[in-house]
């Protein structure tokens, strides 16, 4: 027989374990504790002050919309997910940098990760998860105690992949779904904001309206919901364990 | 008599350098937004057109607020086309030569970029437009060249 005292006990254990679990930071005590992250209260423009996007022609037009104004873009167009790992491609004051030179300059303590496009139209997925691991190594080497976050590759609509022979979004959805398992493996936080764009949950090309006229890049309206949907999923603060 | 004649052909032809460089020195009174506006009503570049904040536009092209007074820049934020237009009014002469220099790098640093890229946006690039009225400087990007050059014609003259 259970006494009540016990149940209340128990019950009392689960409100905390539920609080731990839902309400609470990811990170705790230091710790990793998982890839995905709850939807919470949107931050303001400061939680991105001290941060960096990384990607190619999807992220210097994220820039170009300056709906992150106080955070730095490395970036530039046409970049492959090897190109970003350890080419000299990136534009800084006239000149081009490594991503690593960068990481070193910029400082961040936080790192949104956007590549793939380029990659994805020419190359099957397992090719670009290998080039996407290399390019991990290269940021966390640079940045082995920043928060990374990992954002899915958004889908194309269909007159776009049309364009790539070879190319689909079945490609980016099994790319996507592969940066899950990486994001497990390498501590980073896993965003899916391909899923923000669907048309509906069965047809996963993007809405005309998040694109612009190429089906590819980001319209304002898809940039906005890209911008609430980042500042709703993030990990507050690292809580240090100081042996309290 | 003909030291009479020569001496005002001389002085003739001073003041038609000096009258012809005086208007060219004139800096145009209208904001860079405005003339950027003026141009940008010949439709001759992508919808997809935005005008970036004066800190992006220094970004991209590798100068500080020091070396201008005025400044204006939209570019196609799809990166689908290279187009753009780009008014600068810079401080002085010596500033108005550093934007100049720097607005080539940055044409220079675009073509690197869409060889790549965007192959077929190079040669609209090889076909900039770069010109100046007193200390102020445009630079356009897009595949009707002919039509902006008028446009600047009627709103610099």
């Amino acid at each position: 027989m259970i006494s009540f005292k016990k149940i209340a006990i128990l019950a009392l254990a689960l409100v905390f374990l539920n609080n731990m679990v839902l309400c609470e930071p990811i990170v705790l005590n230091g710790t990793y504790s998982g890839s995905t992250i709850e939807e919470s209260e949107a931050v303001s423009d400061d939680y991105f002050k001290d941060a960096v996007f990384i990607g190619d022609s999807l992220t210097v037009s994220i820039e170009s919309r300056n709906l992150f104004p106080d955070t730095e873009f490395i970036a530039e167009i046409g970049t492959s997910i090897l190109g970003a790992s350890k080419d000299t491609i990136f534009p800084y004051k006239g000149g081009k940098k490594k991503l690593s030179e960068l990481l070193e300059i910029y400082a961040p303590e936080k790192i949104y990760i956007l590549i793939g496009t380029n990659t994805l139209c020419f190359a099957m997925s397992e090719d670009a998860i290998n080039h996407y691991n290399a390019l991990l190594d290269t940021i966390i080497t640079a940045r082995p105690n920043s928060l990374v976050y990992i954002l899915t590759v958004p889908t194309l609509r269909e007159f776009t992949l049309k364009k790539y022979k070879g190319a689909s979004n079945k490609r980016f959805i099994a790319f996507n779904k592969r940066l899950l398992d990486l994001a497990q493996e390498r501590h980073a936080y896993y965003l899916d904001i391909a899923a923000l764009f669907y048309t509906s949950d069965k047809q996963v090309q993007p809405k005309k309206e998040y694109v612009t006229g190429d089906g590819l890049h980001l319209s304002m309206e898809g940039a906005q919901l890209l911008k609430d949907y980042l500042s709703k999923h993030t990990v507050k603060e690292l809580l240090v364990n100081d042996g309290e | 008599m003909f030291k009479k004649n020569a001496a005002l052909l001389f002085l003739l032809a001073v003041v038609i350098v000096l009258s012809a460089c005086s208007g060219n020195n004139t800096t145009p009174s209208m904001s860079c937004f405005d003339s950027l506006e003026k141009i940008a009503q010949a439709d001759k570049f992508t919808s997809e057109m935005q005008d970036l904040t004066q800190k992006l536009a220094n970004k991209y092209l590798n100068i500080n607020d020091d070396l201008y007074t005025d400044i204006a820049m939209r570019i196609d934020t799809s990166k689908v086309s290279c187009d753009q237009v780009i008014f600068v009014t810079a401080k002085d002469n010596k500033s108005q030569k550093d934007i100049e220099t720097a607005l080539i790098e940055y044409k220079d640093n675009l073509i690197a970029s869409y060889r790549d890229y965007i192959p077929e946006e190079v040669p609209k690039l090889n076909n900039f437009i770069l010109k100046n009225k007193g200390l102020q400087s445009v630079f356009v990007v897009c595949s009707d060249t002919d039509t902006i050059n008028k446009l600047l014609e009627d709103l610099w003259n």
